[in-house]
């Protein structure tokens, strides 16, 4: 990473830890950034399979409701602490992810969005009918996180709990996609057959993709927990169309950069809210669509990789700016 | 008692096989899977019902109807969201599919509400036939959907427009050499695609309840019928909805209907995994 | 010393053989051509020695250890590596970052220790990009480290092939048409390179090529395949003058 990299990133969370504060936003815009945050870690969970390893998947809010009931029931059944709850959250999350996996071997493209999406609708019926795990219809109270004994009562300050392991989350990202699993997943993604004749075991980083994909999600799963005072199987979060609006997320972003997740998670949180004063219900709904139909037909060659090379343009455009500056100095 | 099952297993699992040909009638010609078909069909069966309640039309008038208007969205679909991308890679063109999927949804719930409404069977009434009691409506189904893939299979196996879409669907560059018009073939097969959509989706409403997210377990379901059968020949789809109509029904005794999508999920996995051509699926070679 | 041995192989695809009871075999240091009309089953060849491919019967021997069983992944560790006849780029990734993938199987950095960036893998990043590095150099494209892979023209693509099939440090390696689409001195250039390869890098060479001066002039053996079948092996000199090479590319390419 160049230092311009560095600085961007620093002054980003900076801004993301002042913000909240300066702002004061009342309880119902602050729960909304906290949301933001949790989504952008799904969405890098998601763009890591999607975006890195070239696997397709319509069943993220599935993912997201095992790593929330699976929160929920280790704190308030077996009382285990937040923190640990959490990361077993993830981990768990990350074994059903790898369960998954394993028919996906045999699938590509199509076939794998199908059965990711069957997966989808299936854990939110088992949910629902599994009232003794899940509460059914009448929900559960997932408690409010407590660390040390201090109590994360306002989600102002639980906001700073999600930010820090977003943070952390970015950071074990960056250094995953750029080592050798990250080229691994990537070199897959791109020739299965080549990938395989130099010595990439595919089958072993599909599932490993899938894995850690649902670890992300389970995590991002237990802090939606935590987040909500009550939740039930048949939260929008769990959803298939939650699912669509994670694709969304990593399409409108940018599939296969970490900032384009968190972008396209922000834009996705807010617009429901943006467009929830206007008279046409589903409008976000129908925008969120249209633009992704857009960002494709834009990208014929594949979306893919359209973030990065949008990024490159810029890069290239500023680059030449600054040397057209430096020439006119000299000069 | 078997007899009844079976018919009205049967009755199900043709709407399945007409959904899922639809499917299958796009994916063998031009590699897409449609995920937007259900709300394609909840739109056009919304139509009918619309045209029912607000401007009294006979139920056939608005049937009719609704499937004018399914041709017409198949057409524009294809002609307009898919063609422009036609070459690209599956992620993009299944991508488009989803969002047009949200699209189609949230303009229906914007256009018609988010209410369930009951949309009318064809017949209502019972029959006994050899001691079995049968629904008019679900014979009746029955019996339309045996007419209308025979009419599909008569025309893609004898006439002019069939010939094309079985060559594109065996080569598409081969069929263009011949002199086919291709793009001629992939209209037709979404209109066609649609039209199929909708009448599933008007022989299902009465059923499930008409509401906008009436299509998606269906679509589900006709997934899952095309991936029993297979995706590579007309004929898998079929086998694979009416298996999936007789076992969903005989499950229906021993596993809660809150499961039924679950129960079809299970299904395309161990299909997958034993044999992911599906049971009257031929495999194709890949080539390095 | 025998290198690779092909015995007795068969390949079937629904009854047509690709390859039929092909036996030949290479030795260490030598570059080994292996010829004959398209569709002759020469990429069938390569793809049953890389395991894509089950044979219907034969063996395979490497270093004297039979490699028939062994899964496609775990090939280059055996020592072998190879290009695809039509290019196979990670086509999304840098030029270097195509090389780096060829030492995927190599490096003994996992999830956990890349995830937390421990010393032990800087050392080992720094070190493989170093000798990548190095690779592209021999190549002369180190200046198109940092630029996609897929924007560059063909000719150098072909090239990364090569390079990423170096950073393995194979024993053997199997090029599959690298001439194809390269003009008169790039194909020069590639010739030198090969020779250099064995030359200097004591690599032994599996060549398919269509550019019957470029195989002529460095083999030191070839195998003429026709319909899957060996219809002639020997010296460049016993090759060209067979009749029944004649007849197999009599109306195709003048054998030079
Ligand atoms: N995966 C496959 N499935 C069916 N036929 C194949 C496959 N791979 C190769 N073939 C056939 O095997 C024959 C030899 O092909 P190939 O090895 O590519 O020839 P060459 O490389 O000598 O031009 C051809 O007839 C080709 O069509
Ligand atoms: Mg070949």
């Amino acid at each position: 990473m160049n230092a311009k990299k560095y600085i961007s990133w620093i002054v980003l969370i900076l801004i993301a830890t002042l913000i909240p504060p300066i702002l004061n936003l009342p309880g119902s815009l602050q729960y909304l950034l906290d949301l933001s945050l949790i989504y952008a870690i799904v969405a890098i969970g998601l763009n890591l399979l999607m975006g890195y390893a070239g696997q397709i998947s319509l069943g993220h809010g599935a993912f997201l409701a095992v790593g929330a009931y699976t929160s929920a029931y280790l704190t308030l059944t077996l009382h285990v602490p937040f923190f640990i709850a959490l990361i077993l959250s993830g981990l768990i999350t990350g074994i059903v992810g790898i369960l998954l996996g394993l028919p996906a071997l045999k699938l590509e493209g199509n076939y794998l969005a199908i059965a990711t999406l069957g997966f989808g609708v299936a854990v939110t019926q088992i949910f629902a009918i599994w009232t003794s795990f899940t509460g059914g219809f009448s929900g559960i109270k997932p408690l409010k996180p407590e660390l040390f004994g201090f109590k994360f009562n306002s989600y102002l300050s639980y906001y700073y709990i999600i930010l820090i392991l977003t943070i952390v989350l970015v950071i074990l990202t960056w250094n995953i996609i750029r080592t050798k699993v990250g080229r691994s997943l990537m070199a897959m993604r791109d020739s299965e057959i080549a990938a395989k004749a130099m010595g990439i075991n595919v089958s072993y980083y599909k599932t490993l993709a899938f894995g850690l994909s649902a670890f992300y999600t389970g995590i991002a799963g237990s802090l939606y927990a935590h987040l909500l005072g009550f939740m039930t199987p048949y939260d929008y979060a769990f959803s298939i169309g939650m699912s669509l609006n994670f694709l969304a997320m990593i399409v409108i972003g940018g599939i296969g950069t970490i900032s384009g997740s968190i972008i396209g998670a922000i834009i996705m949180t807010w617009l429901p809210q943006i467009t929830s004063n206007l008279p046409i219900k589903s409008l976000s709904q129908i925008i969120t669509g249209a633009i992704i139909i857009a960002v494709v037909i834009f990208y014929p060659n594949g979306i893919a990789y359209a973030g990065a090379r949008l990024k490159d343009k810029f890069e290239k455009l500023f680059a030449k700016h600054q040397e057209k500056i430096v020439v006119k100095i000299e000069k | 008692m078997l007899l009844q099952q079976l018919i009205s297993g049967f009755a199900t699992g043709g709407l399945y096989a007409l959904a899922a040909l639809g499917l299958v009638l796009i994916y063998k010609t031009s590699d897409v899977v449609n995920f937007a078909q259900g709300e394609m069909a909840m739109f056009s069966t919304f139509i009918a019902y619309t045209t029912m309640t607000s401007y009294g039309m006979s139920y056939w008038e608005a049937f009719i109807l609704a499937l004018l208007f399914a041709s017409v969205l198949g057409f524009i679909v294809e002609r307009f969201f898919i063609r422009p991308i036609q070459n690209a890679p599956v992620l993009s063109l299944l991508i488009v599919t989803l969002g047009l999927m949200m699209i189609v949804n949230g303009i229906a719930g914007w256009a018609f509400g988010f209410e369930t409404h009951s949309f009318p069977a064809i017949v209502g009434g019972e029959l006994k036939i050899f001691g079995a009691v049968i629904s008019k409506s679900n014979l009746l189904t029955l019996v339309i959907t045996v007419f209308i893939m025979g009419i599909l299979f008569y025309m893609l196996k004898y006439t002019l427009a069939g010939i094309a879409i079985r060559a594109t669907s065996e080569n598409p560059t081969i069929a263009r050499l011949m002199g086919i018009a291709v793009n001629h073939v992939y209209s037709i097969t979404w209109v066609v695609s649609s039209i199929l959509g909708a009448i599933a989706g008007m022989f299902i409403a009465p059923t499930t309840f008409l509401d906008v997210n009436m299509m998606s377990s269906v679509l589900l379901k006709a997934f899952t019928a095309a991936v029993l059968g297979g995706f590579t020949t007309f004929v898998g789809p079929v086998v694979g909805g009416l298996i999936l109509g007789v076992l969903e029904n005989i499950a229906s005794g021993y596993i809660s209907a809150q499961l039924s999508s679950t129960f079809a999920f299970a299904l395309i996995v161990i299909m997958l995994w034993i044999k992911p051509t599906g049971l009257v699926g031929q495999k194709v070679g890949k080539k390095v | 010393m025998e290198h690779l041995i092909v015995d007795n192989l068969t390949m079937e695809f629904g009854g047509l053989k690709a390859v039929d009871s092909l036996s030949f075999s290479v030795k260490k240091g030598e570059i080994y051509g292996l010829i004959g009309p398209n569709g002759a089953g020469k990429t069938t060849v390569f793809n049953c020695v890389s395991r894509f491919y089950n044979p219907t019967s034969g063996r395979i021997i490497f270093e004297g250890k039979e490699i028939t069983k062994l899964k496609p992944h775990e090939i280059i560790r055996a020592g072998i590596s190879r290009t695809f006849q039509n290019v196979e780029l990670f086509k999304h990734m840098t030029v270097l970052e195509n090389l780096l993938v060829g030492q995927v199987a190599f490096t003994r950095e996992n999830i956990l220790s890349a995830a937390f960036m421990l010393s032990s893998v800087r050392k080992e990043e720094r070190r493989i990009r170093e000798e990548a590095m190095e690779i592209l150099k021999i190549l002369n494209i180190e200046d198109k480290a940092h630029e996609y892979a897929s924007a560059q023209p063909y000719g150098i693509q072909k090239l990364v092939e090569i390079g990423r099939a170096l950073v393995s440090q194979p024993r053997l390696i199997m090029l599959d048409e690298p001439a194809a689409g390269m003009n008169h001195s790039e194909t020069d250039e590639l010739a030198e390179l090969i020779l250099k390869l064995r030359d200097e890098l004591g690599i032994t060479i599996l060549l398919v090529e269509h550019d019957m001066s470029l195989v002529m002039n460095i083999c030191e053996n070839i195998c003429v395949m026709n319909f899957g079948k060996k219809i002639c092996e020997g010296i460049p000199e016993k090759v060209k003058s067979d009749p029944a090479v004649i007849e197999a590319y009599l109306g195709g390419e003048e054998i030079a």
